[in-house]
């Protein structure tokens, strides 16, 4: 049985007045895609500064892949790939240069094109990183990460600066990568980017993990409710006690001439629309809408935000 | 397995980007200009120039100009790193702070040393142009001086760029080091003697605690070191450096071997510390 990959135990760090990671206790399994998310200034990035050494605990402690990420820094880094969030490139080396640098120093026998190729950047592998967009700037720094072949991803906001096909080339080296073996652990503010890729999610906000479930918990919790909003011609009277007395209409509401419905998994649309119209009104128009798992990340992630003063950024 | 002189790889990189930078060259052309126009300089000016006059034509402004030199080299070989996040990257790898540091300074030094070696090699030639011969001897110990003392600079340079956080400190104590280590510290003996004594009448002779201040900058301690060795083809200029075989310790010649290490390694030590501290953001 493998070490967790990550391991943080009452990991604490407190910037003056702030607490940006408040007793974090947070497990990654060997083998799995993780989705670390929260808003900005969460503290994600604050905790993965410290999985890294570039930032010290004020307490606690963090194991990455079994060893002490304060102690065994070299042997870490030998055998994580990591994409720092904000880390600036050599603006007068090549692509190809970046990478080649990080196959000497981790002393791997990587061909630096095939990296470049991977992560689309084949094109641009005797250019000059100082040219670079964000996007070809993440991509190599993908490239960079993926050096010999590392047992754990530590992907700090892979896709920011990625247009939407670089996002989905990212989650298919993510996944590849997973499928050879490597455990995943990916940041991200926008739970869209990691929701089809990652077996388990954890949300921070305000420097605590508020919640941490795999995606079909967060599904289920989020539970499948629809609402139906049906425009209706004439005074829709009435109708209300015929709908709620349906099968697996869990509320309605009359409003004007709108009427919105909520309707469990078993639910049928048409059912409600044909007792509309047998009470005699004509539907004009009528939406339906899934609550979504981003609902849910919003809850999670407003909570607290009246209750004190949002810590502030903290980038590093 | 990690890799042991991963330190190299960084100094290597290091140079190269500063190959690919301006500053390599534009350092080149200036030694070239510079050691030509001082090694012709003495023909131009004098009736009938020797050698050692050419060469002690050049050796005090080259020695000017090597620290500040070494300064503007160094100064940004870490924070510069902090201020753009490339630091993030290098840490990222299998790379702990103290082989940044180290591959700064190698790199950096290797940076200031090539254009120093090119700038004497076509001294040479210019020399053997025009006085037909070249002080084989004195030449080459004099360049050695002017290494060192390279090295003693990008040390500090490299120490206080490892020390801050931000471009416009590490800026401030260059150009601070600078001043009080090449034009001011004269300065610092005397206000001892005066907070000491109340007056700066010398009655008896200069103290040998007030000698042993006077040779304690890099500079000075690797001259009066080097005087076991070699003398530069100008004894005269520098004999108030060499110490008197009844001399205290500290002002014996070798004890300023000692000083020399300490401005090597003390600069590298307060900058890895520091840098070591740091938070990397």
């Amino acid at each position: 049985m493998s070490p967790p990959a990550i391991e943080t135990r009452n990991l604490t760090r407190q910037f003056d007045d702030v607490l940006a990671v408040d007793s974090l206790d947070l497990t990654v399994r060997s083998g799995e895609i993780y989705g670390f998310l929260g808003p900005n200034g969460a503290g994600k990035s604050t905790t993965i500064n410290m999985l890294l050494d570039y930032i010290r605990p004020t307490d606690g402690r963090a194991t990455v892949l079994g060893l002490d990420a304060q102690t065994d820094i070299k042997e870490i880094h030998q055998r994580v790939g990591v994409l720092p969030d904000d880390v600036g490139l050599y603006d007068r080396l090549t692509a190809r240069k970046h990478v080649e640098f990080a196959i000497d120093v981790k002393e791997t026998d990587d061909d630096p094109d095939a990296l470049l190729e991977r992560v689309g950047l084949a094109d641009a592998a005797d250019r000059k990183a100082g040219g670079f967009s964000k996007g070809m700037g993440q991509r190599l720094r993908l490239a960079m990460a993926l050096v010999g072949d590392p047992e754990l991803l530590i992907l700090d906001e892979p896709t920011s600066g990625l247009d939407p096909n670089g996002a989905r080339e990212l989650r298919e080296i993510v996944r590849e990568e997973n499928e050879r073996g490597t455990t995943v652990f990916f940041s991200s503010h926008i739970l869209g980017q990691v929701e089809a890729v990652c077996d388990r999610v954890g949300i921070m906000n305000n420097g605590r993990m508020v919640v941490e479930d795999t995606i079909e918990g967060l599904r289920d919790e989020v539970g499948s409710d629809t609402q139906l909003t049906v425009q209706v011609g004439g005074k829709p009277d009435g109708v209300a006690g015929q709908l709620r007395a349906l099968d697996a209409v869990s509320s309605v509401s009359v409003e004007g001439s709108t009427i919105r419905v909520g309707l469990t998994e078993r639910g049928s649309k048409t059912a409600v629309l044909s007792t509309i119209e047998d009470a005699g009104l004509t539907v004009d128009d009528f939406s339906t809408e899934q609550a979504s798992l981003d609902d849910l990340f919003a809850s999670y992630t407003s909570k607290g935000v009246d209750t004190g003063p949002e810590p502030a950024e903290v980038d590093a | 397995m990690t890799k042991a002189n991963v330190w190299l790889d960084v100094a290597k990189k290091d140079f190269a980007d500063a190959a690919r930078s301006k500053m390599l060259w534009t350092l080149s052309a200036l030694m070239i200009v510079f050691v030509g126009i001082a090694s012709y300089a003495p023909n131009a000016m004098m009736e009938d120039p020797d050698i050692e006059a050419a060469l002690n034509f050049m050796s005090s402004p080259m020695l000017i100009l090597i620290p500040i030199l070494a300064m503007i080299v160094g100064y940004m070989s870490i924070v510069g790193e902090r201020d753009t996040g490339s630091i993030r990257m290098l840490l990222s790898l299998p790379i702990v702070r103290w082989e940044v540091l180290v591959g700064k300074f190698v790199g950096r030094l290797g940076v200031l040393t090539l254009p120093t070696v090119a700038g004497f090699g076509v001294g040479a030639v210019v020399m053997v142009a025009l006085y037909g011969d070249v002080p084989a001897g004195s030449f080459v110990e004099f360049l050695v001086l002017t290494l060192l003392v390279a090295m003693l600079y990008i040390a500090i340079a490299v120490g206080i760029s490892a020390s801050v956080d931000s471009r416009g400190k590490a800026m401030g104590l260059a150009a601070g080091a600078i001043l009080v280590l090449e034009y001011l510290w004269s300065a610092v003996p005397l206000g001892i003697y005066y907070l000491l004594n109340g007056n700066l009448t010398m009655t008896g002779g200069v103290p040998d605690w007030f000698q042993f201040m006077s040779f304690l900058t890099p500079k000075a301690s690797l001259q009066k070191f080097l005087l076991m060795f070699f003398d530069f083809g100008f004894a005269n200029s520098l004999g108030g450096l060499q110490a008197g075989s009844d001399a205290p310790i500290y002002l014996q010649n070798w004890f300023s071997g000692i000083v020399v290490l300490l401005w090597l390694l003390v600069p590298l030590a307060i900058g890895y510390v520091r840098f070591q501290r740091a938070t990397i953001s």
